[in-house]
């Protein structure tokens, strides 16, 4: 595992010695894409070569429950809201393009313009796939907030100017009459920068001023939010947010760990705009981007991971995830269809995997059983394991070759034989995010509370509290802001406590216990690690029942449900 | 307490805590790289260092140039503990 907190920072020296190029390395790299393209897009089509379907048919593949109508790889990997093109294989087929011409700059340039490119590329895609109006909203919010974190008087002024330039492209509609654009054109970059130099610039000089400013900008997406769920509240139906601010909003939880880091001291006060960006703005980002915001870690982690081993290497560890995300990707539902037929020949009803589901038909007056909870929970998890890790693993793919050596984000987390453990395999990133901002700073406020008492409180914030904000804002940012989505969260708050009361009740138990003997060693412990990961998965599944609420389920319905999982039979 | 045994303290307790890292544990060991595995680890040593040394650990603290090796750990309990007895 990489280390997340430390200040070592690699050299542009250290660096460009570990810029060797490899040909080979690069058309594996290619290699691999076009397979991607192959199974998941439209490829085959525009190069008259047999689809997908037909060459699966040919080899005698079993073939259900992998392709698509078009004869392609269902999958789970997606440029969400692309509405450029008709079909979603066409978008994907412009982010695997992307992908390419970012890892070619990325391999190939030199040191100084690699992570620039990366960004420049990433805007690119996010220009192609949603409109340069969406890129440049996105570029205008980043810019906004590198300029109240970075100020600078002679610098910020051409800043300012881009930013109100890419405010106008962001927020001016194409349809205005011409005189409105070229005005527009004209005043806003000047406003902005004005607004920046003789206004904003002298705020930033006053350090408590400066402070708020940065909280705000941070926080730019929980205000939006909370704004809308007042006006909501009040009869008024909110407000739209552009699509290219939610792409910035979904950034909230890298933006509080750069913010962090910021305030550690970790992030040089001359950082330069393309370095800021980034940290941002990778081409990693863009797939199923409202699913977790995968690495989810500010400027000193991606900068410090950036060419810090050889390059090749840390291009290979990506090509090796890029395999492992494909076989998730074409055999999940392939895996989960199998596995239901299983349990159905063994007469189990696990309600097509799903718990929602399976409330759905417990609240309709259906008879449900222990075995159907837990197996079904379990499912629903495995579902989600399976799903999950082929896009993760995708993205991390993405980051690692364009030459950022980072943990995958997901990694084997049916290993885990305690709560905590599994919850750092199954979603490392989002945790070290909640244990930097919810977990770190209750924590060191308790030093005088018994040390169980601090991590039970510090669990509760994190995996409680914490996950339970960063639901919510998930929730409003992907299925609009306002109090039904709130509603839908707060609804599923037992979850959350038994997540944190579970992961605090791990900690402490591992801290009395001496931890002498690794998990899984092949001694007379073996079948009590067995027993432990099995119990340890079945009650991350299981809790997972009062966060699949359904319009018609009631508190009630879920705790049934739940103490059915454990035994206890309340019906 | 004198250095050394801040060191020998600081090592058993990192043996026995955080077993089998597939490295040798030497003064120089890059804890944050090579032996922690990650935040949560961060919490397990500053209540060890709590407890055992009777030192007040910050959020400040919490950094790279602390918590970088054996020899950086123990110079900062070492500092803090002359601070406190001081």
């Amino acid at each position: 595992m990489p280390e997340l907190l430390t200040s070592s920072t690699v050299t542009d020296e250290q660096r460009r010695r570990n810029d060797r190029h490899n040909h080979l390395v690069v058309i594996a790299v290619l290699a691999v894409l076009c397979v991607y393209m192959y199974l998941f897009t439209s490829a085959a089509t525009l190069t008259g070569l047999p689809q997908p379907q037909e060459v699966a048919g040919f080899l005698h593949v079993d073939t259900p429950y992998i392709f698509d109508r078009n004869q392609h790889v269902e999958t789970e990997l997606s440029v969400h809201d692309g509405k450029r093109f008709e079909q979603p294989d066409d978008n994907l087929l412009v982010l695997f393009v992307v992908v390419a011409v970012a890892f070619l700059c990325a391999y190939y340039l030199p040191l100084r313009y690699k992570q620039g490119a990366l960004a420049l590329c990433s805007l690119t895609g996010i220009a192609i796939l949603y409109g340069s109006d969406v890129a440049a909203a996105v570029l205008g919010a980043h810019l906004l907030v590198y300029l109240v974190f970075h100020p600078d008087r002679r610098r910020g002024f051409w800043i300012g100017l881009v930013t109100g330039f890419a405010g106008y492209l962001a927020f001016i509609p194409g349809s205005s009459p011409g005189a409105i654009h070229a005005l527009f054109a004209l005043a806003l970059p000047l406003l902005v920068a004005a607004f920046y130099r003789y206004s904003l610039l002298p705020m930033l000089q006053v350090e408590r001023l400066a402070a708020i400013l940065r909280t705000v900008v941070v926080h730019a997406a929980v205000v939006v939010i909370c704004l809308n769920l007042v006006i909501d509240a009040a009869g008024g139906g909110g407000f739209l947010v552009p699509l290219g601010l939610l792409l910035f909003f979904f950034q909230w939880a890298r933006l509080v760990m750069y913010h962090i880091d910021y305030q550690d001291g970790l992030v040089p006060d001359n950082i330069s705009l393309d370095r800021y960006l980034a940290v941002f703005l990778n081409p990693g980002v863009l797939p199923t981007w409202f699913w977790a915001v995968t690495v989810p870690q500010g400027y000193a982690y991606i900068n410090n991971r950036f060419l810090n081993a050889d390059k090749n290497r840390i291009v290979l560890a990506g090509l090796k995830l890029l395999g492992i995300a494909l076989f998730y990707l074409v055999f999940w539902y392939w895996i989960m269809q199998h596995l239901e037929a299983l349990f159905s020949r063994l007469g189990v009803e696990v309600y097509q995997s799903s718990i929602r589901v399976m409330v759905h038909d417990y609240t309709r007056g259906g008879e449900v059983n222990t075995v159907s909870v837990l197996l079904t929970s379990f499912m629903d998890l495995v579902r989600t394991l399976l799903t999950f890790a082929g896009v993760v693993h995708f993205k991390v793919a993405v980051w690692r070759i364009c030459g950022y050596n980072i943990a995958p984000y997901i990694n084997k987390p049916w290993l885990a034989t305690n709560l905590m453990a599994f919850w750092t395999r199954y979603a490392y990133y989002y945790r070290e995010f909640l244990v930097r901002a919810f977990y770190y700073p209750v924590f060191f406020r308790l030093s005088a509370v018994h040390p169980g008492l601090r991590i039970l409180i510090g669990s509760l914030a994190a995996a409680g509290l914490g996950n339970l904000i960063a639901h919510m804002m998930k929730q409003n940012l992907q299925h609009g802001m306002h109090l039904q989505s709130t509603g839908y969260v707060l609804e599923t708050w037992a979850y959350f406590v038994l997540l944190g009361t579970g992961i605090a009740v791990s900690m402490m138990f591992m801290r009395r216990r001496r931890r002498m003997r690794k998990a899984w060693t092949l001694d007379r412990w073996f079948a009590v690690d067995l027993l432990a990961a099995y119990i340890t998965i079945q009650y991350f599944a299981l809790i997972h029942v009062f966060a699949r609420p359904t319009e018609a389920s009631s508190f009630t319905d879920l705790f049934v449900l739940f103490m059915l999982g454990i035994g206890i039979d309340l019906q | 307490m004198n250095r050394s045994d801040i060191v020998e303290s600081l090592q058993t307790f990192l043996l026995t805590e955080f077993p089998n890292q597939g490295v040798e544990l030497t003064e120089a060991t890059n804890l944050l790289g090579e032996w922690f595995v990650d935040s949560l680890g961060i919490i397990e040593t500053v209540l060890f260092l709590e407890k055992n040394f009777g030192i007040d650990i910050k959020r400040a603290d919490i950094n790279g140039d602390n918590f970088l090796n054996l020899a950086t750990l123990s110079e900062f309990v070492a500092r803090r503990l002359d601070s406190t007895t001081g």
